[in-house]
């Protein structure tokens, strides 16, 4: 076994990067449709509008993202060698590129041959990347909360997108009507389960990491991926009971413990960085300390709107811009300026004997103009939840975010390429 | 048995703690302090290195029979985090604060996921595969912590 493990196995940089160039332009995609059909999108979340543009974000910008990152750590940071890296990346990025442009196509124009093909193109990338990883992930000598976190988030996408295959076939008209239900337990395992786990995977990493803090508490790293995946099987159990089936106690069950395992990892991590030994106050931080922040509000919502101190009519709409631009998107961009910076400079490093600082791939003052823009963005979006017609200054916002994601990485790359055409004898 | 992560772990955090004294200081401009610092930084930092290509790598590697795998990588990794330290040093020779954060955040970056990899993998496989002959291991680890420990005190 120790004979396998090489660390080497840091994928060809085209492999990562096509899924970081992709995830801007589906930000793009969802910006211009809430700029232009912002008070449908706005109205309710089970419009057309409104689930074209969740799935673009979801399916669309945050999926391309997370697998890109995948694709990159599982070698290096959990030991998981990927067979094939260039040749099974350029499947599932095609198929789930094609897939969540097709997916946003059906909600628009409720149109079943599409349903159809985002649903076997979706199910295709996902089926291909599971196959492609699992072994490795399963038969790493790597040790930690994340290696388990990685495993369950792997878990938790199979069942959301099989749950989200069965969604669009009642949408085509496939299945009765009465599976609508699922859609509650397709929200709870792809936000809850997949994206939740992967954020905390991640974050036992790398908030010590970047922050120089204590690490997470040991029992806190086991124990929390443990409660959330009892949380989503209880409920889905629950779900599948006759008198489960449309009571509500399910949906109860599921955002309750939802919303306390969010509240307990923002709040722990929120404790981890004002411990932090690293005094800089850097974009990565702050993007990081506002999704911390709304996910602590996301989790108050949740809560109030199981426990019926709110009628859940209305909460949905601000829920879904905290989770998915408060939290997600903030900690992705965050991310990205670090991880691709990094895996270009290990790339140059090879080439040059002296290449450029990480930092001046993509500049502090780049990022931090972008950590402006984005949190104008969820301003402006949230304020879109109270009164509609925001909705066109938070779809041109997050137009220009997807924009200004798009520039700075290309600037990146355009940083790398001009450094790696100089001759090696030119620079030393 | 996890005596060797646990060790090299604490003195991974060890380090950390003389790097941001180092980061901040140069950050507020006192390059006097800066020079303290980084050279503390740079015993601590050094003397880690030295004590894992000297004594633990050679170990693991004449257990597992394989010196082409993780522990190649670890000393090409090594040599880079002493060409950024030479950065830095430059850096604070012409007292340029964004230069020093440039090299700062490189070095800072390429060293915690290189600690991350020994931490979660080697480190484990250390304890697993050396811990098995007891009498090595204890003579292992007491070299170690002693070299670790006059890097602290010199
Ligand atoms: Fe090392």
């Amino acid at each position: 076994m120790a004979a396998e493990l090489s660390f080497e196995q840091a994928p060809p940089l085209s492999v990562p990067l096509r899924f970081f160039f992709t995830a801007p332009l589906f930000a793009l995609a969802a910006g211009l449709l809430l700029a232009l059909r912002g008070e449908a999108v706005f109205a309710s979340r089970w419009t057309p509008e409104a689930l074209a543009a969740t799935h673009l974000l979801t399916a669309g910008t945050m999926l391309q993202i997370m697998l890109g990152a995948l694709f990159q750590v599982l070698p290096v940071a959990a030991g998981a060698n990927v067979a094939q890296p260039r040749l099974l990346a350029g499947l599932v990025h095609l198929a789930l590129s094609a897939g969540g442009a097709a997916l946003a196509c059906a909600f628009l124009w409720s149109d079943a041959q599409f349903f159809h093909l985002a649903a076997g193109l979706l199910g295709l990338a996902v089926a291909a990347l599971v196959l492609g990883v699992s072994v490795g992930l399963w038969r790493t000598p790597a040790l930690g909360a994340t290696v388990w976190g990685l495993r369950g988030a792997m878990l938790a996408l199979v069942v959301t997108v099989g749950l989200g295959v069965a969604l669009a076939l009642v949408r085509s008209g496939d299945l009765g009507g009465r599976w609508m239900v699922l859609s509650t337990l397709h929200q709870a395992w792809g936000l809850g389960g997949w994206a939740g786990l992967l954020l905390a995977a991640v974050a036992w990493l790398v908030v010590p990491m970047f922050l120089l803090t204590p690490s997470y508490p040991t029992l806190f790293t086991r124990g929390l991926p443990a409660a959330i995946g009892a949380v989503l099987t209880t409920g889905s159990l629950v779900m599948a009971t006759p008198a489960g089936w449309g009571g509500g106690w399910a949906e109860r069950l599921l955002a309750i413990g939802l919303a306390l395992a969010a509240a307990a990892f923002a709040w722990a991590t929120l404790t981890l960085q004002r411990r932090r030994r690293r005094k800089i106050t850097d974009a990565c931080f702050r993007f990081w300390r506002l999704a911390m922040l709304a996910l602590t509000l996301a989790a108050g919502l949740l809560a109030a709107s199981a426990t019926g101190l709110a009628p859940d009519t209305g909460l949905g709409l601000p829920l879904g811009v905290l989770a998915l631009a408060g939290v997600f998107l903030s900690v992705m961009l965050g991310m990205l300026y670090k991880i691709v910076p990094f895996i270009l400079w290990l790339h140059l490093r090879r080439k040059v004997s002296r290449p450029p600082a990480m930092t001046r791939l993509v500049t502090e003052a780049r990022q931090l103009l972008h950590y402006r823009l984005h949190l104008a963005n969820l301003l402006a979006l949230l304020l879109a939840t109270l009164w509609p017609p925001a909705a066109m200054a938070g779809g041109l916002l997050l137009a220009a975010s997807g924009g200004l994601l798009l520039v700075n990485l290309a600037g990146a790359l355009r940083a790398y390429l001009a450094v790696e055409q100089v001759p090696a004898v030119a620079l030393s | 048995m996890d005596r060797l992560t646990h060790f090299m772990q604490h003195h991974h955090g060890h380090c950390d703690e003389a790097f941001a004294t180092a980061e901040a200081d140069a950050h507020r401009g006192d390059w006097s302090a800066c020079a303290a610092s980084l050279a503390r930084f740079r015993a601590d930092l050094l003397g880690h290195l030295a004590v894992e290509e000297e004594r633990i790598f050679p170990a693991f590697e004449a257990s597992t029979g394989n010196t082409a795998g993780p522990t190649r990588v670890m000393r090409a990794e090594h040599e880079e985090m002493r060409e950024l330290l030479g950065w830095l040093d430059e850096a604070l020779a012409g007292r340029n604060a964004i230069a020093f954060a440039d090299a700062a955040e490189t070095l800072l970056i390429l060293l915690q996921q290189h600690n991350m990899k020994e931490e979660n993998i080697l480190y484990p496989m250390c304890d697993r595969i050396l811990g098995g002959d007891e009498v090595a291991f204890n003579q292992l680890m007491g070299e170690v912590e002693q070299a670790l420990m006059e890097v602290a005190h010199g």
